[in-house]
């Protein structure tokens, strides 16, 4: 009886080591190399750090499915904190899917440890890709590998958002287009109510992306990233010294683990964060617009993509390609830009404006964007992910501090000298 | 005469074999869990300790880089320390919150089951899930928790909790009474105190012993042993644990205050890909839990080896 | 009268002491629920409120009828039962003849298996990572089930106490009736076990409920993800781009993920506390 039940139970556990077997066989397998239209349906599994479009109309991957019958695309979603590692131990495990969307940092030890493929000949046979017509910076990258390893799906910043109505309040004149470090400090102090005390609303918000950090070192004069490496010195004492200030007098928050978004619930009057948010404030309800990011000593900006390429390990690269074709098409381009709010690094696709997503109550300067696509550069995005994440975690023990603005930078520069 | 005893002895011999035959038969399953999974690990982190190997290639033998350039690091001493403060306060502070919970417990005779179930409440609750709520709730400025101080005290005090270098360390520590660990400690003491027999306490009370002697004089040697228990449990927990709250709630923040050694050894080899300083890390923590265990093994014995 | 008196004092001070320790320990839970009712603006509003202002029942919705959910909860019982199932088996087997045969070698097997319970698992999961790749099995649930049908060392030093507190004479008794060993396992000890196997498959099964390293470590694609660790990757920022955390699905997803556990400490408590204080404290 008893050694019946036990036989009974392992044999159970055999099933289900044997069901995973199985599925795990078939998630590999899926597809093949054939495609021939034998109406098999052909998976491809995409990575992206960022969900895709609740809507179907600006779903990259549903559109991609809808034109092209007989492809499926699963998206598989990697936390932004997490993407730059799952990707590098995806690649160097041979485990990465069929088609990655890899970050600046990555891309370059992707193509020279041979583990992307080289796109040219599939672009030469193209009639919807030229890679002559990418922006500048996109074109320079892949110059530098010798040949097309990648392509990118637009491009981002970051950018000043501004509270209108708190701006009204406080009768301080909105941010223009040429706004200095100076003006900014000054009207977050302005816009800063402190109530018996108590911070009723902030100047601006904290630097809750951490590409706020390298813009604002950028434009105070730091190379950024220079010859392959994190470099930074002055600019960064000036800038972390100004957030210092802003921080110590109230004007913006401490680094915290507060819940929301202060800007969106009307807290802060301003905040610097990625141009992608213009979709995520789209249903604000007070007026807001956006602006330059604050200059310094210049203008500079972060320019921010993802590469979408083809690992070598694929066995669907042939669906792959079919697949960032279409994605690259005008058709596929102006989806992603509606979806995204990011321009296209396609001049002429990026000028018909598809990406400026209109929101109720803002924005309406668009012409900031063209201080951007003027400023901006690959800055620290080239840099491992695992330092500049490292670094910012100092900026912010420099800025509550826990450490001299000093040491923190000598930290950082220690170990972008570790990181060669 | 020495025939049958000799056939004895050969019966005998051939039952030993037997046994001990069998007895690794039935082992089997476990010698292979050990070889593969610990056995290997273990001489591979040494062996790997010592190369700069990396997730891209296996690298090469750099004898003892990895521990020089580890010992010189600043912030791997400030780890290592962290590691034993966080791994012993979080025992002791645990132990006894559950020790006073279950002590509580145990004088209450109405709605008993009522206060048990609730005070065991937050122990369902998934780490991850108790992490990201603590954050809300010790906010700076959003925080619920600086909210009502405010509100009750009328002042403006609003700490940093998880941003302040010193006051993130009472903070975790709070966390930690909430997680599942010290809710089974609580309901092993309370089982442990049912058992205590009621004529010992009666017996003191008639000698005129005052509650703190019944503590000392009953109470306490009575539970010694499931102490020992929940103190060694708890250790092994600490050094594992730790990784599971603290990742998603501090990520070793405010400037490495919570950065255990887990944390480093997670960073290195799963960010940062260095696979050969991460072992360098997992070598040193290895040694932290031999250390550790040692410490229990004195103490362990008397729980062990208790029916001897 | 007065140490009447005296009594009733202290134990209105303990009732009081007892209340305030009570809404502590349920207010992260309170808050949880009460932060998945809220829109994610209401939760970064100041001051915070205690009680969403107009309950939203959308995060749940959307979870409940979406198929995202469903999948990382088949995930989480796919690695309670694996674990579960391979534990018992193995780890009762192993600690048979620990607890009941005498053979060479016995102690050090015993001081081998206490001491890799000390051993915390994340020193040895870079080489595991490596062997699992190798094996091909990083992206699926199999690095963190197999290992559990080659006997986990606590689960076995829990079966080796309780199966010590089985009186040896009935082996003896079922020697002489001409049972085997094996026989004497499953017709003596695992019929008088049950209160063991309950209790390890509960802890196991709370285990990895709450378990998260290893997949974090393991799983990258949302096909294989359990619920814990799709909580900081998948729900932490949900549908409102790459950097804003979605808090009510957080804390959503927390709430549901609250209720199971519920319900095991209603119907078995009794085995979690009995369970391990028999098998860990008596030999």
């Amino acid at each position: 009886m008893k050694i019946k039940k036990w036989a009974a139970l392992l044999l159970a556990c055999f099933m289900t080591i044997g069901t995973f077997s199985a599925c795990n066989n078939q998630g590999s397998q899926s597809g093949g190399e054939s495609g021939g239209g034998t109406g098999e349906e052909i998976k491809l599994t995409l990575t992206q750090w960022s969900p895709p479009s609740e809507d179907d109309e600006l779903n990259l991957y549903k559109q991609f499915e809808k034109a092209n019958p007989g492809y499926k695309i699963e998206v598989m979603v990697i936390a932004e904190d997490q993407y730059s590692s799952t990707l590098n131990r995806m690649i160097s495990t041979n485990t990465a899917p069929d088609i990655i969307t890899a970050w600046e940092c990555d891309i370059g030890s992707f193509v020279s440890n041979k583990k992307v493929i080289c796109l040219d000949d599939y672009l030469a046979k193209s009639e919807e890709i030229d890679p002559e017509e990418f922006i500048p910076a996109v074109k320079e990258l892949s110059s530098s590998f010798g040949g097309n390893y990648c392509l990118p799906w637009g491009y981002a910043s970051e950018i000043l958002f501004y509270n209108k109505d708190l701006f009204d309040a406080a009768e301080v004149e909105y941010p223009t287009n040429d706004w200095t470090m100076d003006d900014f400090v000054a009207a977050a102090e302005k816009l800063t109510i402190i109530e018996n005390g108590k911070v009723k609303q902030y100047g601006c918000d904290t630097l809750s992306f951490v590409g706020g950090y390298w813009s604002g070192i950028g434009a105070a004069g730091d190379p950024v990233y220079q010859d392959g490496k994190l470099t930074i010195g002055e600019g960064a004492k000036k800038f972390l010294t100004t957030q210092k200030y802003l921080v110590d007098n109230q004007f913006s928050p401490a680094p915290s683990t507060d819940g929301g978004d202060l800007f969106a619930s009307g807290m802060a009057a301003m905040t610097r964060t990625g141009s992608w948010f213009i979709g995520s404030y789209k249903e604000l309800e007070f007026n807001w617009d956006i602006a330059p990011q604050p200059k310094d000593v210049r203008f500079y900006n972060s320019l921010h993509t993802g590469l979408w390429c083809i690992p070598e390990t694929t066995k669907n690269k042939d669906a792959a390609w079919t697949a960032l074709e279409w994605f690259m098409s005008e058709e596929g381009q102006k989806i992603n830009s509606k979806g995204t709010s990011n321009p296209s690094v396609i001049q002429s696709i990026a000028d018909q404006g598809d990406w400026k997503v209109q929101g109720t109550n803002g924005p309406s300067n668009w012409d900031a964007f063209d201080v951007i696509s003027e400023s901006g550069s690959f800055g620290y995005v080239c840099a491992p992910a695992g330092l500049t994440g490292e670094a910012v975690k100092e900026f912010e023990a420099a800025i509550l501090g826990q450490k001299s603005i000093d040491d923190a930078i000598a930290t950082v520069q220690a170990k972008a000298e570790d990181f060669e | 005469m020495s025939t049958t005893k000799a056939i004895q002895t050969k019966q005998a011999r051939k039952r030993k074999i037997k046994n001990a035959l069998s007895a690794y038969a039935f082992l089997s399953p476990w010698i292979i869990g050990f070889l593969l999974f610990s056995a290997y690990p273990i001489v591979y982190v040494f062996t790997m300790s010592f190369t700069n190997a990396t997730m891209m290639n296996s690298g090469e033998f750099v004898q003892f880089d990895n521990y020089i350039k580890m010992f010189n690091d600043s912030g791997f001493w400030k780890s290592l320390w962290v590691t034993l403060v966080f791994s012993i306060f979080s025992v002791i502070i645990t132990i006894i919150w559950a020790f006073c919970l279950a002590m509580l417990l145990n004088a209450q005779k109405r709605f008993n089951g009522f206060f048990q179930f609730v005070y065991f409440l937050p122990a369902v609750v998934p780490s991850v899930a108790l992490a990201f709520s603590f954050q809300m709730i010790f906010a700076k400025d959003t925080g619920i928790f600086n909210y009502m101080i405010g509100s009750v005290t009328g002042s403006n005090f609003s700490p940093n909790w998880l941003y302040d270098e010193t006051l993130v360390y009472p903070t975790v520590f709070f966390i930690m009474l909430f997680t599942y660990s010290t809710g089974q400690m609580m309901l092993i003491f309370r089982s442990g105190l049912k058992e205590v027999p009621r004529e010992l306490y009666e017996a003191a009370s008639l000698d005129g012993a005052s509650a703190f002697q019944k503590f000392r004089n009953v109470t306490f040697p009575s539970i010694s042993p499931i102490l020992l228990f929940n103190t060694v449990m708890a250790s092994i927990g600490a050094l594992n644990g730790a990784f599971a709250i603290l990742f998603p709630l501090t990520e070793g923040g405010p400037n490495g205050a919570t950065n255990v050694l887990s944390l480093s050894l997670y960073r290195e080899v799963f960010l940062n890909n260095r696979i050969g300083y991460g072992c360098c890390l997992a070598v040193i923590l290895f040694l932290l839990a031999v250390v550790f265990a040692s410490v229990q093994f004195a103490m362990s014995k008397k729980w062990v080896y208790y029916e001897n | 009268m007065r140490t009447r008196h005296a009594i009733h004092a202290s134990s209105v001070v303990r009732v009081i002491v007892m209340l305030f320790i009570a809404m502590i320990t349920i207010f992260p839970f309170l808050w949880i629920f009460s932060s998945s009712l809220k829109t994610n603006l209401e939760i970064s509003q100041f001051p915070p409120t205690l009680l969403p202002k107009d309950p939203q029942w959308e995060a749940f919705g959307k979870l409940l009828t979406g198929d995202l959910f469903w999948q990382f909860l088949r995930n989480t019982l796919l690695l309670i039962i694996g674990n579960t199932v391979g534990t018992l088996i193995s780890s009762s087997f192993v600690a048979y003849p620990l607890a009941r045969l005498n053979f060479p070698g016995k102690n050090l097997v015993f001081s081998i298996i206490v001491a890799t319970m000390m051993v915390p698992g994340i020193t040895l999961i870079t080489p595991q990572y490596m062997m699992f790749n190798n094996f091909g099995w990083l992206d699926t649930l199999l690095p963190m089930i197999v290992p559990a049908f080659f006997a986990y060392p606590y689960n076995v030093f829990l079966f080796r106490q309780f199966f010590r507190s089985v009186p040896k004479d009935l082996d003896e008794a079922a020697y002489i009736d001409g049972c085997g060993r094996v026989g004497m396992l499953f017709r003596i000890l695992l019929p008088l076990s049950r209160p063991v196997f309950i209790t390890i498959g509960i802890l196991s099964a709370v285990f990895w409920w709450n378990e998260l390293t290893q997949p974090l470590i393991y799983v990258n694609s949302d096909t294989w993800k359990p619920l814990t660790v799709a909580l900081m990757t998948r729900f932490k920022f949900f549908d409102e781009g790459p950097n804003t955390v979605t808090w009510n699905y957080l804390m959503a997803v927390s709430a549901l993920m609250i209720l199971p556990p519920i319900a095991l400490y209603l119907s078995a408590s009794r085995y979690l506390v009995e369970g391990i204080k028999t098998s860990g404290m008596k030999g």
